[in-house]
């Protein structure tokens, strides 16, 4: 079977293919994220009668209200210590105890998976910030199925008929981003190229394949040529060079931000106490720079340093078990369109697919600092899969609207200009 | 095993377009190829080896003479406007910037019938046995 699954009755769901999904009651989900609710949602949970079962909850603000660019939104309030107010104490949700799992808000009851419609059919976004999916336990996704198609009546299909945003200049209809998604899909799965190959071919496809306006029939032809011919080139030019000072810089900039995601401790901390943890976090961001610094991940620092972590092979990525995980994760991130969204807001998708090429070498580079962790000299399996776990929880957060116009720039350059991707990952293959 | 040579226009199997297909765009290089032996390479004798075809034919089969693929590539992916008009997507889509190495694909051979006169001119002297330039 292809990388994909597509239903036959409509609403059509596409997904990819090979995962797999059963709760463990981790709690992971309730932890940390932001719950926002759809139309409808607030008057529901704000009807739910506490008194008597969980008494606690009775005089509790269950909403809280946040305001972004897009507007402002409501959002489940989160206890000091980040998790959600209805988590119970051995991980259990409070609202599906009392009330079933119906009574929760859409997001819960979808989690790990996402809904967007795009054209007419629903992309599903799956997150690997979910234990099970990054470890690959349980049944198929396809078992799902039945229980989307009756959570699809809550969804607004109406969406998939928006126009996205293609670059600054032009915007797609959903069914020509479905086109461009699948024409990258296609190379992302072409089992004829390694992965650093296909991530190439990816690079090299957007940089030459979307150069005009995307809805003509010239395009069209330019993408599908492309297509065809990238492949068998990229195959012939070896790439050369590694990363310079300022990619460097942004790569574990951003990594540091994808690992560490800052606590809600941070946000509440006051005064001196809060400069002095930012300097820390700054510090341990720019540490690569320095033999001895350590680095960190999920918020804590390794005693392991840079250089060590750089010694470790990469083992089973380059493996092909090791290109299909990959290749399932990235087809997840096109078609649930994470590597479109920033915060809120939306990238456009020349600027998004590079973003998202990149995530390749820091899995690399994440899954070696987890098998240094173990004190070992080659990633396995389980390294893998931890780092992409670690990668996806705040992939689509890191936004760049948020930082210094300076900065910003840095980046948007870096992303756009200098094939980061590429130089990336022959630094994280060369130990 | 023997095979005719056979004027097809172009042979669609293999990817390859003709040099008619070209001529479309770049017809002062069409005219000027068409006066050097090129082009007619594949026009002496009416049967050949199979061994002869690789450099009598541009495609190994069916077009005739050294004609612009034989060099540059097969053209089923790079001819459309869109693509040749930007170097670098026209050679990721397969066309080829020759070298000397590709003249010697042929020039260098050791094939015992042919005199010396096959072997590869003077540097200064390729442009008039291949084809003119665009000034």
């Amino acid at each position: 079977m292809g990388p994909l699954a597509e239903t036959v009755s409509p609403p059509a769901f596409s997904f990819p293919d090979n995962l797999r999904f059963e709760c463990t009651r981790c709690g992971d989900c309730c932890r940390g994220w932001r719950i926002l609710l759809g139309p409808g949602e607030l008057e529901r949970l704000s009807a739910l009668d506490w008194n008597g079962r969980v008494d606690r909850l009775v005089e509790t603000k269950i909403v809280e209200g946040v305001s972004s660019h897009r507007g402002s939104h409501n959002v489940l309030a989160r206890r000091p210590d980040g998790a959600c107010v209805f988590l119970g104490a051995e991980n259990q949700c409070q609202i599906h105890e009392h009330f079933g799992g119906e009574a929760k808000p859409l997001v819960c009851r979808l989690f790990p998976f996402g809904f967007l419609p795009v054209g007419d059919r629903i992309a599903v976004d799956v997150s690997f910030a979910c234990r099970s999916i990054s470890a690959g336990i349980g049944a198929p996704v396809s078992d799902r199925v039945p229980e989307w198609s009756k959570l699809a009546f809550d969804v607004d299909l109406e969406q998939g008929q928006r126009l996205y945003r293609f670059s600054k200049k032009y915007h797609v209809q959903g069914g020509l981003l479905w086109e461009l998604e699948h024409e990258i899909l296609g190379l992302v799965s072409d089992s004829s190229m390694s992965m650093f190959e296909r991530v190439r071919a990816v690079a090299e496809f957007m940089r030459l394949g979307t150069t005009s306006d995307p809805r003509t029939d010239a395009a069209r032809t330019l993408r599908q040529v492309m297509a065809k011919g990238i492949p068998k080139q990229i195959r012939e030019r070896p790439a050369e060079g590694g990363m310079d000072k300022t990619q460097r810089a942004i790569f574990f900039h951003l990594m540091f931000l994808l690992l560490n995601p800052t606590p809600p401790e941070l946000y509440r901390a006051s005064g001196k106490a809060r400069q002095k943890e930012v300097a820390r976090r700054v510090q341990a961001a720019n540490g690569y720079k320095f033999g001895k610094a350590r680095p960190w991940l999920e918020n804590r620092e390794l005693t392991e340093s840079y250089a060590s972590v750089d010694a470790v092979r990469p083992g089973y990525l380059l493996s092909d078990s090791g290109d299909r995980l990959f290749e399932q994760y990235l087809s997840a991130k096109i078609l649930g369109q994470r590597f479109l969204r920033e915060g809120e807001g939306e990238l456009p998708f020349v600027e998004a697919v590079p973003r998202l090429l990149v995530l390749y070498p820091m899995l690399l580079w994440t899954a070696k600092a987890l098998a240094s962790e173990r004190g070992a000299k080659d990633v396995i399996e389980d390294d893998a899969r931890g780092a992409l776990r670690l990668l996806d929880r705040s992939y689509g957060e890191v936004r760049l609207s948020e930082l210094p116009t300076k900065q910003r720039k840095a980046w948007q350059f870096v992303f756009m200009e200098t094939g980061l991707e590429t130089a990336a990952t022959i630094d994280m293959l060369g130990a | 095993m023997r095979l005719s040579l056979m004027w097809v226009g172009a042979s669609l199997l293999t990817g390859y377009i003709g040099a008619e297909r070209c001529k479309l765009c770049h017809r002062a290089v069409f005219e000027s190829w068409q006066r050097t032996p090129h082009s007619s390479t594949g026009t002496v004798g009416v049967e050949a080896e199979e061994r002869c075809l690789s450099c009598h034919t541009s495609d190994g089969a069916a077009l005739r003479g050294v004609q612009c693929e034989a060099c540059h590539g097969s053209g089923e992916d790079y001819w459309p406007a869109e693509v040749m008009i930007d170097p670098e997507k026209a050679s990721m889509a397969g066309l080829i910037r020759p070298t000397e190495a590709t003249c010697r694909r042929c020039h260098g051979s050791d094939e015992p019938d042919h005199a010396r006169e096959f072997d590869m001119p003077p540097e200064a002297e390729w442009t008039r046995w291949v084809h003119s330039r665009k000034p």
